[in-house]
């Protein structure tokens, strides 16, 4: 039998709600975050005695969680771009749907997966650009080119929306 | 009409309107979230106790016609996600990989262990891929291979040392290692807990010193599994792309068509999902664990189920389970529909590690020099303009490799591709954004399929790219690569290639060097293709569409070789194949037209079986200009396979020994005299010493010695006289008496000589058609056969009966008119003579015994006649296959068979340059035993030696 001690649970309290949140925000579907969550939560086990020593395990957390809503993205898409191409149809890719989410995760649902983990831990956890790169293992100027196009499409999405 | 789009909203008030969207909505969704309850069923996965299922989202169905190829389009997109982070665009569809150790170049090599999966108790051999300090006193450490435990363990003289919590740490002696590439065999400890290890024998655990072996539990052996209730698997370890065949222990519940339920059994059922249709559908961790393609399970069944374990199958130890599970837990309850097997990870191909430059870069020009990216992926040129990349796999990927061939080999993903022999290329991308870059999969000769990036290349681009690196590769592969023929001179697989230098430059040969069955490639040199394109030209060539193929040969064959050359159209790759010596210009045609016949149908030719003919026998085969005798004689077991090749002692042991009984021996002194009148003295030997024969005067031209010590010789008589003078005249005799210098020779045949015959005359030597040559005696001593040349080339053979001499035995045929026999008589016991024979169409009493004319037409017929009784016992005969046209004469053997009746050898049909075909004839049984480069067949290796071979021993 395994135990998860005392630390652990107390990480898990800590962090997963914010994370299922997150993933949401990525997935755009809550069943779908609360899975990959508990995916990340598994991972952070296996590897606690390590990770337990770092400052921001909610880090690590993010970082795994943006990797697997990412996978996901990619499996799905993927397979209806597979369909798509091979049946010389159109490629676009439909967005995963959007069932009963927080407004946020309804208005990053159409941007491709990497923009909305980069514009939900800019916005929605404040973390710097310079953070969000290292924490997503990718070049800075890559994080403001996505952060760029990202707001510009939410922008876009919000005027259509009458926002304004 | 009023403009009622809104107002654009300044960048910072945007950001302030995004960010408090953001955080309080994330605020929102967090606060819904039941923590506590997730935490539980966490701890419960983590427990291993139930099955994950905390959310019961639908998701839509996967397609499953194709699948595969949102697969193969999957991991294009982890492709093409990692160049456009490299290539700094927007990203809109894809995105950079997940976070992994990145490459930087070539994987490390490590270290293979043997066995690579191990039961726990047993040992292991670790072989460090190049030199390493080793931990000293044999220590080894393992850790987990997943991580699963983030501490080091060791292994230390059959001892297991491993605190999983890392609250205790191993300690290592104060003592120093030896540095060295020396393999290290261990003992895993009985207590070492199943899974894969990763075990390193040196100090810093450097990859050359590391290899992952996989420990289990004597549980998971396939006996012992049968036994505590599990199903069985053989084999029960297996690697993606492998086939295996799970047996229930029990009848279960099954699908229709079969589905198999997959659970890791190590690593918390970390994967698990199902098998369908050969394809893996893995399920995600805390989603429903299966969904089954049927409402409900078919049928009840013990048997077995074979399948193959999907390319991007996961490894660990898992349980497959033909019948339906409920859960994950089959762990913990052995199932009779389950068989726990270890899935190891395929060996790392070179393929995908090595860098190879592409043929050229995007605008032509030479790749240059290699360099690696941040990603470690190698490439050439310069960033931003003609740059190719070729992904390198630092970990092995079964899941991308096998998904990719699928592009080239499986008709129901095959994409459009550009081919040139065995190359090929293919283009893709992931978007139609020109930005993203394309992908071109190149598989080279070697088989290897490689990837390549073009970061800057449009689609039309990209196609022109593919089709020239094709070409080049092709033209490359044609010219300098060795090329396997399809098949070696038999029909066999070629199997590897033996490099050996040829004509100053190097040759690839497959098959044995001494066999007839050898297939050499001189490469690396261009063929000369005006002897194809002189053939094609004169509508002798074997073409197709795609391909021509002609057989030139080089010398004299059979004891020359002879060049098959082969076109591929398609690529314009001209290739030169030697085979022979040994092989007639047919032969070489016929494997020229099977070559052809396997490249069009991409099937490989027949292989070499032969038929079975119940009993040994042997063959004979020019063996090229080498050293006497030319020819060597190969021994077959009775169902065609090859046994061995008669040694040089063996050979001349076959030839007439010339022994009488008291152990002298009798021969003629010299070579046979074309000349008539030419007689050679009979020389008789004794312990060394010459001694006399007869009267020591006595002279023959051939000569055969009986086993009762008579001794048969022919000559010619010439009484101061010429060939053709009269008187003169050519004899059979026979000496009864080679002791007796008084003793007179006993004449059997005689003949006068006919000026008529004579062929040349230079008033010196006369050559004359119509002589006898002894050929051989029956075993009782009584007959004597001689084959008389009647014509330059053709020979006919008699039976002369010692006992009624004065001309040739007639024996008794099924012809209704007696023609030539064509082939040396044969005794099957000591009264049962078989015998080749024509049937004539006119009596025999119409032409003359000694015209100098063939008698008889048609089929060969094989005839036992009794002796005794003088009646005809067996017939038999190939239809349209009569005596070889260039000499009149066939190939005969005969044996008694274990059943009593006569077994015989007939070889024959063949021509000056085409060979003859051979036929055991058993019964009403006619098995064709034809074999490439063997000239002749027989039961009898000594029916196999001829008149005119040499013997080995000078005689």
């Amino acid at each position: 039998m395994v135990v998860v001690g005392p630390s652990f649970e107390e990480c898990f309290r800590e962090h997963y709600p914010r994370l299922v949140a997150f993933g949401t925000s990525l997935t755009g579907d809550r069943d779908a975050a609360r899975d990959l969550a508990q995916e990340a939560f598994a991972r952070l086990h296996t590897n606690w005695a390590k990770i337990a020593t770092y400052d921001e395990p909610a880090a690590w957390l993010r970082r795994v969680m943006s990797n697997l809503a990412i996978d996901r993205y990619r499996s799905r898409a993927s397979e209806r771009r597979a369909v798509d191409r091979l049946r010389n149809r159109a490629s676009a890719v439909a967005n995963d749907r959007l069932p009963d989410t927080e407004p946020w995760a309804e208005l990053v649902a159409a941007l491709p997966p990497r923009q909305r983990a980069i514009v939900t831990l800019h916005y929605g956890e404040d973390m710097a650009v310079a953070d969000i790169a290292e924490l997503l293992d990718i070049n800075v100027n890559t994080v403001k080119s996505a952060l760029s196009k990202a707001r510009d499409t939410l922008r876009s999405t919000w005027e259509g929306h009458g926002h304004a | 009409m009023p403009d009622n789009t809104p107002d654009p909203i300044p960048d910072a008030t945007a950001d302030a309107r995004l960010r408090q969207l953001a955080q309080s909505s994330l605020a929102a969704e967090a606060a819904m979230v039941d923590t506590e309850a997730d935490l539980a069923t966490l701890q419960a996965r983590l427990a291993g106790e139930v099955t994950p299922s905390a959310t019961t989202s639908s998701r839509p169905a996967p397609v499953r016609w194709l699948a595969a190829a949102a697969a193969a389009v999957l991991v294009i997109g982890g492709i093409v996600a990692i160049a456009w982070t490299r290539t700094g665009g927007d990203g809109d569809r894809v995105a950079p990989p997940p976070a992994s150790p990145t490459p930087t170049g070539p994987a490390a090599t490590r270290a293979v262990a043997d066995p690579s999966v191990v039961v726990a108790g047993g040992s292991v051999t670790i072989t460090p891929a190049n030199v390493v300090e080793r931990n000293c006193a044999d220590i080894v450490t393992a850790r987990p291979i997943d991580w699963s435990a983030p501490e080091v363990g060791l292994l230390v003289g059959g001892r297991w040392h491993f605190d999983p919590s890392g609250a205790t740490k191993p300690t290592y002696p104060p003592c120093v290692g030896e540095t060295t590439a020396d393999p290290l065999t261990l003992v895993i400890p009985t207590d070492m807990p199943e899974g894969r290890w990763d075990l390193c024998v040196a100090v810093d655990r450097n990859p050359a010193s590391c290899a992952t072996v996989t420990v289990v539990s004597g549980l998971v052996t396939t006996t012992t599994a049968a036994a505590s209730g599990w199903g069985s698997a053989v084999p029960a370890v297996v690697v993606p792309g492998s086939s295996l065949t799970i047996t229930p222990a029990e009848p279960v519940d099954r699908e229709c068509p079969e589905v198999i339920t997959a659970i890791q059994l190590d690593n918390n059922a970390s994967n698990f999902g199902l098998i369908v249709n050969g394809r893996w559908q893995s399920r995600e961790p805390l989603g429903p664990p299966f969904r089954y393609p049927s409402p409900e399970p078919c049928r009840s069944s013990a048997e077995p189920a074979s399948i193959a374990v999907p390319f991007d199958f996961p490894t660990g130890l898992f349980a497959l389970c033909v019948n339906r599970q409920e859960t994950v837990a089959v762990q913990s309850t052995p199932d009779p529909g389950c068989a726990t097997v270890t899935v190891e990870q395929a060996p790392m191909e070179t393929c995908w590690t090595e860098p190879v430059p592409p043929p050229t870069l995007t605008d032509g020009s030479a790749p240059g020099e290699l360099s690696y990216n941040e990603h470690g992926w190698a490439s050439w040129g310069a960033v931003g303009s003609n740059e190719v990349q070729q992904w390198l796999h630092s970990q092995p990927n079964p899941w991308f490799d096998g998904r990719l061939s699928w592009w080239f080999d499986d008709p129901t993903i095959m994409l459009p591709h550009v081919a040139s022999g065995p190359i090929r290329a293919a283009i893709g991308a992931m978007s139609d954004n020109p930005a993203v870059p394309r992908i071109v999969l190149v598989r080279g000769a070697d088989g290897c399929d490689r990837t390549y990036l073009l970061p800057e290349t449009s689609d039309e681009d990209a196609q022109a790219l593919a089709q020239a690196w094709v070409a080049a590769l092709a033209d490359t592969w044609c010219r300098t690569e060795p090329i396997a023929p399809p098949s070696l001179v038999d029909g066999a697989a070629p199997g590897e290639p033996v490099f050996e230098t040829w004509g100053g430059g190097q040759a690839a040969r497959w098959g044995d060097a001494d066999s007839p069955n050898a297939v050499r490639h001189p490469f690396g040199v261009e063929p000369d293709p005006q002897w194809l394109d002189a053939e094609v030209a004169a509508g002798r060539a074997i073409t197709t569409d795609r391909f021509q193929a002609t057989a030139i040969p080089v010398g004299d064959p059979p004891l020359g070789m002879i060049t098959i050359f082969v076109r591929d159209l398609s690529s314009d790759c001209l290739l030169q194949y030697l085979v022979g010596p040994g092989l007639l210009d047919d032969e070489a045609e016929a494997l020229a037209q099977a070559w052809v016949n396997a490249l069009v149908s991409g099937e490989a030719p027949a292989g070499p079986g032969h038929d079975s003919i119940g009993t040994e026998y042997f063959g004979r085969r020019p063996t090229g200009t080498g050293l006497a005798p030319f020819f060597e004689i190969t021994r077959f077991s009775g169902d065609g396979t090859e046994s061995d090749v008669l040694g040089p002692d063996e050979v001349g042991a076959l030839f007439p020994s010339g022994a009488l009984p008291d152990g002298s021996l009798v021969g003629v002194a010299g070579e046979h005299p074309q000349g008539r009148c030419e007689n050679l003295p009979i020389v008789r030997r004794a312990e060394g010493e010459v001694v006399p024969f007869g009267n020591g005067s006595e002279v023959a031209r051939t000569i055969a010695v009986a086993p009762d010590g008579t001794v048969f010789v022919t000559r010619d008589i010439c009484p101061q006289g010429r060939w053709g003078d009269p008187g003169t005249r050519h004899e059979l005799v026979l000496f009864t008496e080679p002791n007796n210098p008084a003793a007179v020779p006993q004449v059997l045949v005689t003949r006068e000589s006919d000026p008529g015959a004579i062929q040349f005359n230079d008033g010196e030597v006369i050559i004359a058609l119509g002589e006898l040559r002894v050929e051989h005696v029956s075993p009782d001593g009584r007959y004597v056969v001689v084959r008389e040349v009647f014509n330059p080339d053709q020979s006919r053979f008699h039976v002369v009966d010692r006992q009624a001499p004065g001309g040739f035995l007639t024996l008794p045929s099924s012809c209704d008119y007696l023609g030539d026999m064509v082939a040396p008589p044969r005794w099957a016991d000591a009264t049962t003579i078989v015998v080749a024979r024509l049937c004539a169409e006119q009596r025999e009493a119409d032409v003359p015994s000694d015209a100098l004319v063939g008698i008889g037409s048609g089929p060969v017929h094989i005839e036992a006649v009794d002796q005794a009784a003088g009646t005809v016992t067996w017939t038999a005969s190939v239809p349209s296959v009569g005596p070889h046209g260039h000499s009149r004469t066939a190939g005969l053997s005969a044996r008694r068979s274990d059943d009593g009746s006569v077994q015989a050898i007939l070889t024959a049909g063949g021509d000056i340059e085409r060979s003859g075909q051979t036929f055991a004839l058993h019964g009403e049984e006619v098995v064709e035993i034809t074999r490439a480069g063997y000239s002749e067949l027989a039961f009898d290796p000594a029916e196999l030696i001829h008149w005119w071979d040499a013997r080995p021993d000078g005689w």
